[in-house]
C-alpha cells in the first residue's frame, strides 16, 4: 500500500479534490485502484461518471467516517448517526440517486446501504407500475405472468 | 483542500414532494438493495416489477409478517414464514416481527428466532398472542447478535445474569408478562445503552425498582398497567420522558429528573382506597419538566391540609412548565365522591409561572354545568401568566351567554392563538 499521503481525485467534470489516502480508501474501488498500481497513489486519480458536485458531497461522507474509524472517542457512533440522519436529509432525489450511482461504482458500502435505506423509506408504499417508472424499468411480464405472480404470494396482495 | 467549503455551498432542497424525478440507469443491483429494505409484504410485490426482481424478496432485510389473520389460518402464517426463513438468501435479516399464537408449536418458533439471529437480527418483536400458554423466552436464544430493539408480548421470561445479546440494546418492551424479582437489576447491568423502557400489563412484581444512575442515554420510562404494584423507586438522572398509568402505588422519587422534559402520572381507582403517598416527592422531582399529565388523585394529595394539627401549604414550582393536562376523571370521581375543586386547580396553577397551554379533561357526567363554569370562571380570574395560547371549552352556554362572552374577552385580552367552542346541545 502507498504511504500515507494524499491523493487527489478528479471529477468528470475536472475539479480536482485532494483529500487523505485513509478518506479515499473508503471507496474499496479506489483502494484496490490504489492497491494495485502505485502510479495512482502519485498522480491524479479520475472517477469516472461522477460530477464535482457529487464527488464533494461524496468525500464529505467519508471524511467523517474515517475520521470516526479512527478515533471513537471523538465521533462516538451516536455522533455518526445524527451525521448521517442530516446528510441524507439535505439531499433532494436527484442528488439522492446520482450519489446512490457514485456510491455504488465506488463501493462505499456502508454510504450505499443508507442510500439505498433511504430511498427505499421515500418510495415504499408504490405500486409496481411507478417503482417502474421511477426507475425507467420495463414491464417484461405478460399479463399471465403477473397473475401467476399473485397467485403464488396471495397474502401479500 | 477545496472539498469541505464546495460542499457546505451545495445547495439544500428538502424533499417533500410527492413527484418523484426518474432515476435513469439505475443499476439493477442498487434497485434490488433498495427492495430489499421494504417490508416484506411490498418487497414481495415488487416481484412484479419485472422479471429481473421476482426473487428479490429473497433478499428482504425487513421481515415483518404482519398479515390479516382473517386471511391467513395460524398454520399457513406458520407455514409463511418457514418459507421465508428457509429460502432467504441476504447476508442479513434487520427486523422480524411476528405475531403467531406458539401454542404446541414453540420449537418451531425457537427454529425462527435461531435462523434471524444467525442473519445478525437486531430488531425482534414478537407478538404471542394471549389465548394459548406464555412462549418460554429465553435470553440463550439471542446471545450471540447485538439486538437494539426487543419487543415481547406474552412470554415467559428466562433471562440469565449475563444478557451477552443486549449490550447493545436501545428499546426494551415488555407487554403482559411475569417480571421476574431481580428482572430490572439485571436489565440495567447488562444493557447499558438502553434507551427507552416500556412495561404494559406486566405483573408478579411488588416493588419496581429503576436503578439507572450510571446509564448514559436513558430517556423514556414507560409503565402501564401495573395490577399489583405496592412501590416504585426510581433512580434514572438521564430520564426525559416518565410515564405511570395504573393503579395508586407509592413513588419513591429521591432525585430530580434535570433532563426530564415530560411526565405522566395517571393513577386508576383502586378498589381499596388507598391514599397516594408521596405526592410532593413526585411533583418535586419533576420540577423542570415542560409537560405534565396529572390526575386528580395528585391534586388532592397537593391540596392544603391539616397535618399534624397544622395548616400546611405544600412548597413546590413547576418553574418550566409550559403544558399541563388534568384529567378529573380519576380516582376520587371512580368512588363517587369529589375531592378536587377549582380552588386546588387554581393552587395549583399558581405554581406554574411559565403555563401557556392547560388542558382540562372533564368527565362531564360527573362534573355539573354549574360547576364547570365555576371551574373556568377560578381558573380565568387567577390566571397570572402573561399569555394564554388556548381555550377550549364544552359548555351548553343556555342562558349563561354573556358568562361565556366574559370568559373569551378574557383569554383575548391575553392574546389568544387558538379558540375552541364547543356548544353542546344548546338551544342558541
Amino acid at each position: 500500500m502507498a504511504s500515507k499521503g494524499n491523493l487527489t481525485l478528479k471529477s468528470c467534470n475536472g475539479k480536482e479534490f485532494i483529500v487523505e489516502e485513509k478518506v479515499a480508501v473508503m471507496s474499496t474501488t479506489i483502494k484496490n485502484m490504489v492497491d494495485v498500481d502505485d502510479s495512482f497513489a502519485q498522480g491524479v486519480i479520475p472517477i469516472i461518471g461522477v460530477d464535482g458536485k457529487i464527488l464533494a458531497k461524496l468525500i464529505e461522507y467519508c471524511k467523517e467516517h474515517a475520521e470516526a474509524d479512527e478515533d471513537e472517542e471523538v465521533k462516538s457512533e451516536e455522533y455518526l448517526k445524527k451525521f448521517d440522519e442530516k446528510f441524507v436529509d439535505e439531499l433532494n432525489l436527484n442528488d439522492l440517486y446520482d450519489l446512490l450511482k457514485a456510491s455504488n461504482y465506488l463501493e462505499i458500502t456502508k454510504l450505499l446501504n443508507l442510500l439505498c435505506q433511504k430511498v427505499a423509506s421515500m418510495i415504499k408504499g408504490k405500486k409496481p407500475e411507478e417503482i417502474r417508472r421511477i426507475f425507467n424499468i420495463k414491464n417484461d411480464f405478460t399479463p399471465e405472468e403477473e397473475e401467476e405472480i399473485n397467485r403464488q404470494n396471495p397474502w401479500a396482495f | 483542500m477545496a472539498s469541505p467549503k464546495e460542499s457546505k455551498k451545495a445547495k439544500t432542497i428538502s424533499v417533500n414532494n410527492t413527484y418523484s424525478p426518474i432515476a435513469e440507469d439505475m443499476p439493477d443491483e442498487v434497485v434490488e438493495k433498495i427492495i430489499s429494505y421494504f417490508p416484506l409484504k411490498e418487497c414481495t410485490r415488487a416481484a412484479l416489477v419485472s422479471k429481473r426482481f421476482t426473487n428479490s424478496w429473497k433478499f428482504c432485510s425487513n421481515l415483518c409478517f404482519e398479515v390479516d389473520e382473517q386471511r391467513l389460518p395460524r398454520d399457513a402464517y406458520a407455514s409463511l414464514v418457514d418459507r421465508v426463513l428457509d429460502q432467504h438468501l441476504g447476508p442479513k435479516i434487520e427486523r422480524l416481527v411476528v405475531a403467531y399464537d406458539p401454542t404446541g408449536q414453540e420449537n418451531r418458533v425457537i427454529d425462527w428466532i435461531r435462523k434471524v439471529v444467525a442473519k445478525g437480527v437486531e430488531e425482534l418483536i414478537l407478538d404471542f398472542s394471549n389465548d394459548g400458554q406464555a412462549f418460554p423466552f429465553s435470553s440463550h436464544l439471542i446471545d450471540v447478535t447485538p439486538i437494539r430493539v426487543l419487543k415481547l408480548n406474552y412470554c415467559e421470561l428466562g433471562f440469565s445474569e449475563q444478557l451477552s445479546g443486549l449490550r447493545f440494546l436501545k428499546t426494551l418492551v415488555l407487554k403482559n408478562i411475569r417480571l421476574m424479582n431481580n428482572l430490572t437489576d439485571t436489565i440495567f447491568s447488562n444493557c447499558l445503552l438502553l434507551e427507552n423502557l416500556e412495561f404494559v400489563n406486566c405483573s408478579n412484581n411488588t416493588r419496581l425498582q429503576i436503578l439507572a444512575g450510571h446509564l448514559k442515554h436513558f430517556k423514556s420510562l414507560k409503565m402501564e398497567g401495573f395490577k399489583d404494584l405496592i412501590s416504585v423507586f426510581i433512580n434514572a438522572p438521564t430520564l426525559k420522558s416518565l410515564c405511570y398509568n395504573g393503579d395508586i402505588c407509592r413513588f419513591n422519587l429521591n432525585w430530580l429528573f434535570p433532563c426530564l422534559d415530560v411526565a405522566s402520572f395517571y393513577f386508576r381507582g383502586n378498589r381499596n382506597y388507598k391514599q397516594l403517598d408521596g405526592v410532593e416527592g413526585i411533583i418535586m422531582s419533576v420540577t423542570f419538566c415542560l409537560q405534565l399529565t396529572i390526575c386528580s388523585t395528585i391534586l388532592e394529595g397537593l391540596s392544603h391540609k391539616m397535618k399534624n394539627f397544622e395548616y400546611k401549604e405544600f412548597q413546590f414550582c413547576l418553574w418550566r412548565l409550559k403544558e399541563l393536562t388534568l384529567f378529573l376523571g380519576g380516582s376520587s370521581y371512580d368512588r363517587g365522591t369529589t375531592f378536587v375543586n377549582p380552588c386546588d386547580i387554581v393552587y395549583f396553577l399558581k405554581k406554574c409561572p411559565l403555563i401557556e397551554n392547560i388542558y382540562i379533561d372533564v368527565d362531564e357526567q360527573r362534573l355539573p354545568r354549574a360547576a364547570y363554569a365555576s371551574l373556568v370562571d377560578h381558573v380565568l380570574d387567577q390566571h397570572l401568566g402573561p399569555k394564554v395560547e388556548r381555550l377550549a371549552v364544552a359548555y351548553d352556554p343556555t342562558g349563561q351567554e354573556n358568562r361565556v362572552i366574559d370568559w373569551i374577552q378574557k383569554v383575548v385580552n391575553k392574546g389568544v392563538e387558538e379558540l375552541i367552542l364547543d356548544f353542546t346541545d344548546g338551544d342558541h
